[in-house]
This record gives structure tokens, C-alpha cells and sequence, in this order.
């Protein structure tokens, strides 16, 4: 433990939260999947509401995927170009 | 109702828009504008090809059966976050590419979205009315 510095620290933490915070990723693509059944399903039980039904998904899912990007965004925030390590001098 | 196409186009002009409007700006707004606005436009290209990834994937998941649409939208959903994440690490280590406007221009495909889906002025117009009166 004596030769651990701050900055060793900083950037343990940053690469933890950045594993974190990839798994932001995880919900989206579930949620996609289910989407994306539910939609193949509809289609099959309606086949004439198939333009809508495409229409619906591909904006629920394009808002949907914004939210794992915030979650990519930090961990590459923390492991390319972290804020913390300026903070430290 | 629009169609699928009709929508593309009208969400891909907004993108369009939205990226101009935030390019004036940032020529107010900001001592050197340039890097800014390299990192919206590439932002915007990328969450263009996104979306249209988005469509392909969808248009294809709806002809599948349910178990295997899942799998090909959760497929095509990593292939498309690690592109992003690419995309994400190129911003964040070249010097001459500003990472927060790559990160607004993939994020404006939602605002524009939002504003043509769910702000439309219909909704604001009729969210005091009673049931009776609509």
C-alpha cells in the first residue's frame, strides 16, 4: 500500500467506473430485443400494420440507444481522456 | 399517417437543421469554433448511419420469427455500440476533434425525435381540455 499514489488511485477508480458504466449498455440492447419479438409478432398477427409498426420501432429504438451512448460516453471519458487526472497537477 | 420513408427523411433533415443552427452558434459562442464543429458534424454522420443501421435491422427483425428477431436486434444493437464506441475513442484521443460535439451530434437524432414525436403542439393545445371536449 506505501507506494500507491493518489494519480495510481484515480485511475483504479476511473477504470472500475468505467466498467460500470458500460453496463449502461446492457438495458438497451435487451430492451431492443424484446422490441424487436414483440414487432415480429404484430406483424405476423397483422401483416398490413407491418409500415407502422417498423415506423414505431425504429424511433423507440434510435431514442432507446441514446441512453447506452451516455454510459459509452463516460467510460471513454474516464479511460481516454479523464478530467480527474488534471485535477491532481 | 407518414410512412417509414417519409419519416427518415423528415428526422435526417432536422439532424441537418439542428446540426446548422448549433454550428452558427458555436461561431458566437466559442474563441475557436473549429474542432467543435468537426466533432458535430461527425457526430451527425454517425448518428445518421446509425439510425438507417436501425431501419435495416427493424425492417429485417419484422419478417423473422419472434426468438430469432430478438437475437438479430440485440446482434446488430452491439455491432452498432461498438462502431459508436469507436467512434467515441477516435473523438476522445484526436487533438483536432472536440468530444462533447461529437457526443451532441449523436445525441440530436433524440432531440429531433422528441420535438417532431412527442412536442407537438397538439399535445400542448389539447392537455387542458377535458376528455369530453376532444
Amino acid at each position: 500500500m506505501e507506494g500507491i499514489t493518489g494519480r495510481d488511485l484515480v485511475l483504479a477508480a476511473s477504470a472500475i467506473g468505467a466498467g460500470l458504466a458500460v453496463i449502461a449498455g446492457i438495458g438497451p440492447g435487451i430492451g431492443q430485443g424484446y422490441a424487436a419479438g414483440k414487432g415480429a409478432e404484430g406483424v405476423g398477427r397483422q401483416p398490413e400494420a407491418q409500415g407502422e409498426i417498423i415506423r414505431t420501432m425504429l424511433l423507440g429504438q434510435a431514442v432507446a440507444e441514446t441512453t447506452g451512448i451516455y454510459g459509452l460516453f463516460v467510460a471513454i471519458m474516464l479511460l481516454f481522456a479523464n478530467p480527474l487526472i488534471r485535477l491532481l497537477g | 399517417m407518414e410512412s417509414v420513408q417519409q419519416t427518415q427523411i423528415k428526422i435526417i433533415k432536422g439532424v441537418g437543421i439542428l446540426i446548422g443552427i448549433l454550428s452558427v452558434l458555436s461561431f458566437v459562442a466559442l474563441a475557436e469554433p473549429k474542432p467543435f464543429i468537426i466533432g458535430l458534424v461527425f457526430g451527425a454522420i454517425a448518428s445518421v448511419l446509425n439510425f438507417r443501421l436501425i431501419f435495416l435491422t427493424a425492417s429485417k427483425a419484422v419478417k423473422l420469427p419472434p426468438p430469432q428477431a430478438q437475437t438479430y436486434t440485440v446482434r446488430n444493437y452491439l455491432i452498432r455500440y461498438s462502431i459508436t464506441g469507436v467512434i467515441l475513442y477516435m473523438a476522445a484521443t484526436e487533438n483536432h476533434i472536440n468530444i462533447i460535439g461529437v457526443v451532441i451530434g449523436l445525441f440530436s437524432i433524440k432531440w429531433v425525435i422528441i420535438k417532431n414525436e412527442i412536442l407537438k403542439v397538439s399535445f400542448f393545445k389539447d392537455i387542458f381540455k377535458r376528455k369530453e371536449e376532444k
